[in-house]
């Protein structure tokens, strides 16, 4: 008995002494989303979250970080409780070396190339020159609805079924970025592979497993002081096996991207952002953009698939994969905390087949490209450091002789508190 | 010494108001950390709030009798400042503005978050970090360049 409580006494011990001498920071958020959409039929979305996040920092190199929180979501009458387990992992670093370990978001340096919330461990190392990440983890732990992964018509079935996690998938990732262009620019070579994991015998006819990897590059940095970019491609490539059919498709695709920003230094604080984006895309010999329904002829798949959902627009969420766009903005601050960002995007397809989201079908769409054109306004006031507003309206004017529905409009509030 | 010269040519705003306390101030400047009584009396006499000829014990003597003395009662001017202690006083002797939650609960955790969102104090420290000397400087030099801004 003795020797139970001194056991037991050591341990506490243990686990009181580093944390006596821990630094411990909390803070949390609160979010509410109104939003009204004419797409379909006019409808309703309300969505309210409170977030709680805490650090725990004992060293350097080690420390924890945790995330939770929960979403109260009113949509198509439909009311759902969400909760979201973000993050909980150990991290650390020094001048050199830095790491996580545990459930946190893994992305590449640029943004480009994917983002998502997995179970696993990243590790970098840089110097003057160089940088160096890599990761590797699994997504399939994770709640749906905290999850960006989805590629497969399996993945969107889940979805839309209320699974509870998210798309099973292995992924690892190696980047590099080398900091050799002038005006602090960057050149990156990123390897991201992943695995999809869903048992075979759960699938049905027409349903596949889409084991790819990408290679991205990427140049990012400033020309002189008044133009910022980000030019990058990716290469996919891969399979796509249809065990209960006894097919294998191959996967060949790609992407490219070129952001722009220009701060003008003039009255009103003016910038001008530029984001043209190309992704390729399957004929309609693909009746379906997820790729359920691919006719017998078909052996090579042309659609870009990215590991983790990347949509573009606020009245349609167009996801990329046989999409091309380009995004004009202009945003001026009158006075200090409060912007007006107007936004042109226009949309086409690279070729004449399936897109996302919008109702485009081989049957009542011509082959012309182009799909249409949003055009959105957005009120953002930050009148003190942890308040946030935003109002904002769009209006997507389709390419009628390719698009089902006529203009949809879509209008919105945000409110963000944190403490 | 190169801290103490980094720090003197961040603090020329601040220079002018020292010029009386100048060893009192390289004392503080050559700490490991910096201690509560200077980094207070240098709030104080960075907004204006004690004379120039005050020194850090007036100023540990101001602090008890303020509204914030229950915050540090029984600590003596020796202990070292964290960036939450100094980010309240700070807040409160120059008088900046806070966001919503500052304004309710006037806590130093608030006050701590309102300066590293406003970069007031370099890097982003935890609210328990014990400040260096070079910290407590620096940041009373942004406040100060923000407030001549306004």
């Amino acid at each position: 008995m003795m020797k139970k409580i001194f056991v037991l006494l050591l341990l506490t011990a243990l686990i009181l002494t580093p944390l006596s001498s821990a630094e411990f920071e909390w803070g949390g958020i609160f979010q509410n989303t109104t939003s009204g959409s004419s797409v379909g039929d006019w409808s309703l979305t309300q969505v309210d979250s409170i977030s709680l996040w805490a650090d725990l920092s004992f060293v350097p190199l080690f420390n924890l970080k945790f995330s939770a929180g929960y979403r109260l979501k009113y949509s198509n009458e439909t009311l759902s409780h969400i909760p979201e387990f973000g993050t909980f992992y150990a991290y650390g670093s020094n001048d050199r070396i830095s790491y996580k370990a545990g459930r946190f978001t893994l992305k590449d340096m640029n943004n480009n190339l994917f983002s998502t919330t997995l179970d696993g461990a990243e590790f970098g190392w840089r110097n003057q020159k160089i940088a160096l990440k890599t990761g590797t983890g699994f997504t399939g732990l994770v709640f749906n609805d905290n999850s960006s992964v989805a590629m497969t018509s399996v993945d969107f079935q889940a979805i839309s079924d209320d699974a509870l996690l998210a798309s099973p998938r292995m992924a690892e990732y190696v980047e590099a970025a080398f900091y050799i262009l002038p005006g602090d620019g960057s050149l990156t070579a990123a390897f991201l592979a992943q695995q999809d994991l869903w048992a075979e015998n759960t699938l049905e006819s027409e349903e596949g497993q889409l084991n790819s990897f990408f290679i991205n590059l990427g140049l990012k940095g400033r020309l002189g002081n008044a133009l910022f970019y980000n030019l990058y491609g990716t290469v996919q490539a891969g399979s796509y096996n249809m065990p209960v059919d006894d097919r294998s498709l191959d996967v060949r695709a790609g992407a490219m991207g070129l952001k722009v920003d220009i701060p003008l230094n003039l009255g009103l604080k003016p910038l001008i952002s530029v984001d043209l984006f190309y992704s390729s895309g399957d004929k309609w010999s693909r009746t379906d953009h997820m790729g359920s329904l691919i006719e017998p002829v078909v052996s090579v798949l042309n659609q870009y698939t990215p590991f983790t959902m990347t949509s573009k627009g606020y009245v349609y969420s167009v996801g990329a994969g046989n999409q091309i766009y380009s995004d004009i903005s202009l945003s001026i601050s009158p006075f200090r905390g409060f912007s007006i960002v107007l936004e042109s995007l226009t949309l086409f397809r690279a070729v004449d087949g399936p897109v996302s989201e919008l109702p485009v079908s081989e049957e009542i769409s011509d082959s012309s490209l182009y799909l249409g054109e949003e055009i959105s306004l957005a009120l953002n006031f930050k009148p003190l450091s942890d308040l946030g507003f935003q109002i904002r309206g769009g209006a997507f004017i389709p390419n009628d002789s390719v698009v089902a529905e006529g203009v949809q409009y879509k209008i919105g509030g945000f409110f963000s508190l944190s403490f | 010494m190169k801290i103490l010269i980094m720090s003197l040519l961040l603090l020329t705003p601040l220079m002018s108001l020292f010029s009386q306390s100048n060893e009192e101030l390289d004392r503080f400047l050559n700490q490991p950390t910096a201690d509560l009584a200077s980094a207070v009396w240098l709030v104080y006499l960075s907004s204006g709030t004690l004379p120039y000829e005050a020194t850090p014990e007036e100023a540990m003597d101001y602090l008890m009798e303020s509204d914030n003395r229950s915050r540090f009662a029984g600590k003596s001017g020796d202990t070292p400042i964290t960036y939450r202690e100094f980010a309240l006083i700070a807040m409160d002797e120059h008088d900046l503005p806070g966001g919503l939650m500052y304004r309710i609960f006037r806590s130093p955790r608030y006050a701590a978050k309102e300066m590293t969102y406003r970069r007031w104090m370099p890097g982003k420290p935890k609210g328990g970090t014990e400040l260096t000397p070079w910290d407590v400087t620096t940041s009373l030099s942004q406040i100060l360049s923000w407030k001549e801004e306004q």
